[in-house]
């Protein structure tokens, strides 16, 4: 009963197949992401659509921040039939190498509209600062 | 490459392709699931980063069409250094039988994923047979 035309999926498939044979592992899918900054922090967005907060690790370890979790698939006993699959419900995992030296104890989460919004405040050496001359 | 980089070269390339459907056309495709229940389908769209009042789903006879843009995201002047989320506009348009109900659709919005309920006309629905 639907017909829809999907370039996409056969191009997941290619890639989640490519970079499985160079990872050796078949089990975390890898969330988009974006990385932006201004002077006081930097900012890392995670798209985790249908994933909920308790379900979401942060942790900041040796200079790396890593999200991970897990998109849990719906328990519906109504459902009879899946028709149409391309959500991928598995674990996640992405790692970014933070970007400077990060005041740990201030760093916050949000989790909003499917979009997990991690704010990084740089740690106080390398905020930009003003010199004064004597 | 780094994985980072492979990712972003992927998502180049989907964009190239969604580009050549219509070169004029500047759009991603949503991914969906669709599960059936005994009286209804059901649709599942990941719209992370989308706001409700973007999203616009059309019903006509025989077709079904979720449209919408992205919003952009953050103001507090932040310069984006690596981006792999796409903030174009998306769309999906699906043909749908006269099996549904088209007065009675149903859509919520949650966490990102918009959810479509599409009841199926009487005839359709499954019913278990007595035997006499």
């Amino acid at each position: 009963m639907f017909v829809r035309v999907n370039f996409e999926q056969p191009i997941n498939e290619l890639v989640h197949g490519l970079l499985r044979e160079e990872s050796n592992q078949v089990i975390t899918s890898e969330p988009a992401i974006e990385v932006s900054e201004n002077e006081n922090e930097s900012m890392m967005v995670v798209e985790l659509p249908g994933v909920k907060k308790e379900d979401i690790t942060i942790s900041v370890e040796n200079g790396w921040l890593s999200v991970t979790g897990e998109r849990k698939s719906l328990q519906s006993p109504e459902i009879s039939r899946i028709l149409h699959r391309e959500i991928e419900y598995k674990p996640f995992a992405r790692s970014l190498k933070l970007p400077h030296p990060v005041d740990a104890d201030k760093i916050t989460a949000q989790l909003e509209n499917g979009l997990l919004k991690i704010s990084l405040p740089k740690a106080e050496e390398v905020r930009p600062r003003t010199i004064e001359i004597k | 490459m780094t994985k980072n980089g492979q990712v972003a070269l992927v998502r180049k390339g989907q964009d190239a392709l969604a580009k050549r459907m219509d070169p004029l056309a500047e759009f991603v495709m949503p991914l969906v699931d669709i599960y059936e229940t005994g009286e209804a389908f059901v649709l599942k769209v990941d719209l992370p980063g989308v706001q409700k009042d973007f999203i616009t789903i059309l019903v006509e006879p025989g077709s079904l069409e979720i449209k919408g843009t992205i919003a952009q995201m953050q103001g507090e002047n932040l310069s984006v250094l690596y981006s792999e989320i796409r903030k174009t506009n998306f769309f999906r348009k699906f043909n749908i039988g006269n099996g549904i109900n088209g007065d009675a659709i149903e859509a919520f919005f949650d966490n990102g994923v918009l959810t479509l309920i599409l009841p199926k006309n009487e005839s359709m629905r499954v019913r278990e047979i007595p035997i006499k």
